[in-house]
């Protein structure tokens, strides 16, 4: 009887906490997941048109981009001693139908001539609808326009133009950029997600408890009763390995949040010498890539080794030997978790805004230790037979680190390797912690389900094949 | 009552060392030319008794007749080739002492560390310190870290955090005294104390007239398999014999 209360205590607080967890998280998500900005690459300023004066027109047809378009933007160049009064017009038709026009004073250009005006009053169409626009002026002012789009060094040439001058088609097209509001379907689906989540979770509890009440001998039971046994093993091993990490430095664990540090400073003095970056906060770029990064080597590596060094343990005494890769993954996440606080005090210090989507930087770092235990596992079961292993796992992070996003933008990678790109799970954990951070909303759903395939597979796999061979260590080391 | 330690059919098959790669270019090289031959080893072969609970059992032979690997099989540390070993409760395997301690950590912490590497609970472990403390007779010392400790303090900690816990199983091979002369009397005291209280005790020694004295029945291994089992003088008197003539 007493055992049956105390199991519905604990399945209410189950309840209660799913519940408060799902109401925090779907305050975070809700908005990122119903809109988000949309903002285009704009071609090169490679030339001026001739001067837009009286009875003469430019024309340039634009695919809408968002499906609320807010504004556009145009880069001009005004001759001097205009009159900031007088206006360029913009009149917008899809087809044969007028859609309204915009004024805007040449006043609104800014002294590197961009010019950015509203358009959301007029009613414009929707994502992916064919818009012409049309500018007129009253003289004194050209616009730029290009032929190419850059992604980085590489270029993309653009295909179709539509840029017209006085009905006459012209070479490239104008140097333009839209921004908006693009509508997600996703926040719907959230709470029906949840719900199924939910039910699954209470149903394997529930069946764990069933299991136990019943006294089952089965593997679940079983395994039950060695985490119960050998939790505080667990809590001792993460313990002492981070303990004995600084035991003999002076500065100690201070090093957990000095090195990222200092890291990124070495890596942003090399890079300020090589290129400028045009990365937005690059300095929260870079330090969050670092981080994240640093601890998947550091966290892989340890619990790469942590059978092997630890066989004159396992050659002595009984003990579930997932123990050993886990601890060490939890040992080094202690560490990522310090490094986080260098991170936010960067972030104060370079002025990204601090948001609510900042809350979900516990979700993206679950995924990526959930991904370093399975990748320990395998690991670890590997170099029991080959220690060859270890070096080339120590060649295979060189090339993974420059294969991540790390210290550069992802834009200077070509297109056609960009699929390829994305599968890199550590491309996703990084794009994740940065569009919470610098970005400053959650990303949308499709990162989350990468996130989650990513670190569950690993997961599995290793689970699998660590149990697989688990029980030959002994005979190897 | 009833059986604490049943161990069936149980097979232990090593591969020898013929060629066991451990690069992945031997291994390579050795799988192409299908040159992958192992020589099977049996340490143990078809082994199987049971242990009631509260017996005190030697296991006695010769050197290379399987004991150690047997002891290895039942505190769970091989998995056997064949058959099985259940055991119903908990195993404290006295196989070396202190293979589970950090140098680096102080002896406090190791103990901690020690006893959760043999399963138990913090709880159980500190309602236990100050006994293990006390017993192993290092005082202060206790809060320096392990390597600045003598072999003897060394295993005078090891014997007692081993001990004083109380498992349901002790599995002991050839260590039943440790330390100096003092402590060599009080470690096989405890040792005889834990075995008087109902603990099933599983110990490899070759100490014939020890285990006469400690044991109520004696397995006799042979080329790992079992060439007698039963009231220890009786299968002391056979062993006693047989290493005469042989």
């Amino acid at each position: 009887m007493q055992e049956k209360s105390g199991f519905a205590k604990g399945f209410l607080l189950f309840v209660v906490i799913y519940g408060i967890l799902a109401s925090l998280m779907y305050w975070v998500v809700r908005d990122d997941w119903q809109r988000t900005a949309v903002s285009t690459d704009m071609v090169n300023m490679d030339a001026l048109l001739p001067e837009l004066v009286e009875g003469k027109e430019i024309s340039q047809d634009i695919q809408i981009a968002a499906d609320s378009l807010e504004f556009l933007t145009l880069y001009v160049n005004l001759h001097p001693g205009v009159s900031p009064e007088s206006q360029l017009v913009a009149a917008f038709s899809a087809g044969d139908q007028e859609i309204g026009e915009k004024a805007i004073p040449y006043g609104a250009v800014k002294l590197d001539g961009e010019l950015t005006f509203p358009v959301n009053d007029l009613s414009l169409p929707g994502k992916g609808a064919l818009v012409s626009m049309t500018l007129r002026a009253e003289g004194g002012l050209s616009l730029w326009y290009g032929s190419s789009k850059t992604a980085g060094k590489f270029q993309v040439n653009v295909e179709t133009s539509g840029l017209r001058m006085n009905g006459e088609a012209l070479e490239g097209e104008l140097t333009l950029s839209q921004k908006g509001t693009l509508f997600l379907p996703y926040t719907k689906y959230f709470w029906p997600v949840a719900l199924v989540l939910f039910l699954g979770l209470a149903a394997v509890i529930l069946y764990c408890h069933h299991c136990r009440q019943n006294n089952l001998n089965n593997r679940i039971n079983q395994g039950i009763d060695l985490i119960k046994q050998y939790k505080y093993l667990l809590k001792t091993l993460v313990i002492r390995d981070f303990k004995i990490k600084y035991k003999a430095s002076m500065l100690g664990v201070v090093w957990s949040f000095l090195n990222p540090l200092l890291m990124t400073f070495v890596y942003m003095f090399v890079f300020s010498m090589l290129f400028r970056s045009s990365i937005e906060y690059f300095v929260v770029y870079l330090m969050s890539g670092i981080i994240l990064f640093n601890y998947f080597s550091e966290s892989s590596n340890l619990g790469m080794q942590s059978i092997v060094g630890n066989a004159g343990l396992i050659t002595k005494v009984y003990m579930p030997k997932y123990i050993l890769p886990i601890s060490k993954v939890l040992s080094s996440g202690i560490n990522l978790i310090i490094s986080l606080i260098p991170l936010l005090i960067m972030m104060a210090i370079s002025g990204v805004r601090f948001s609510k989507s900042l809350l979900l930087i516990p979700v993206v770092l679950l995924f990526l230790i959930l991904f370093c235990v399975g990748v320990s596992l395998i690991l670890s079961t590997a170099i029991v037979y080959f220690r060859d292993v270890q070096f080339l796992w120590g060649i295979f992070l060189t090339v993974l680190n420059f294969l991540s996003p790390i210290f550069y933008p992802e834009s200077i990678i070509p297109a056609r390797f960009i699929t390829l790109y994305h599968m890199n799970p550590m491309y996703q954990y990084l794009f994740f912690m940065r569009t919470i951070t610098i970005g400053g909303v959650s990303p949308t759903p499709i990162t989350y389900l990468y996130c989650i395939l990513a670190s569950l597979g690993t997961l599995a796999v290793g689970l699998f094949i660590f149990r697989k061979c688990q029980s030959q260590f002994v005979l190897y080391l | 009552m009833g059986e604490i330690i049943k161990v069936d059919h149980v097979s232990m098959n090593f591969r020898m060392n013929m060629n066991r790669t451990t690069s992945m270019k031997e291994w390579v090289i050795t799988k192409l030319k299908r040159k992958l031959q192992y020589q099977d080893f049996f340490a143990l072969n078809d082994v199987s008794f049971a242990v009631q609970r509260g017996e005190i059992v030697g296991i006695i032979g010769t050197n290379g007749s399987g004991k150690s690997t047997l002891l290895k099989v039942i505190s769970g540390i091989y998995k056997p080739s064949k058959g099985t070993a259940v055991t119903a409760g908990r195993v404290a395997p006295m196989l070396e002492l202190g293979s589970g301690f950090d140098y680096e950590l102080s002896g406090r912490e190791n103990i901690f560390l020690n006893g959760a590497i043999m399963g138990y609970s913090e709880e159980f472990l500190h309602s236990k310190y100050d006994e293990i403390v006390a017993f192993s007779e290092l005082g202060e010392f206790i809060e320096q870290p392990l390597k600045t400790y003598s072999s003897g303090m060394m295993m005078r900690l090891a014997f007692s955090v081993a001990t004083l816990v109380d498992p349901e199983i002790l599995i002991v091979d050839e260590i039943l005294a440790v330390g100096d002369e003092r402590f060599q009397k009080k470690s096989s005291e405890r040792m005889m104390n834990l075995m008087g209280g109902g603990t099933t005790v599983l110990m490899v020694s070759h100490d014939i007239s020890q285990i006469r004295e400690m044991c109520s029945r004696a397995i006799w291994l042979q080329q790992g398999k079992i060439r007698m089992d039963g009231e220890v003088q009786q299968v002391c008197d056979a062993y006693q014999q047989f290493m005469q003539t042989a």
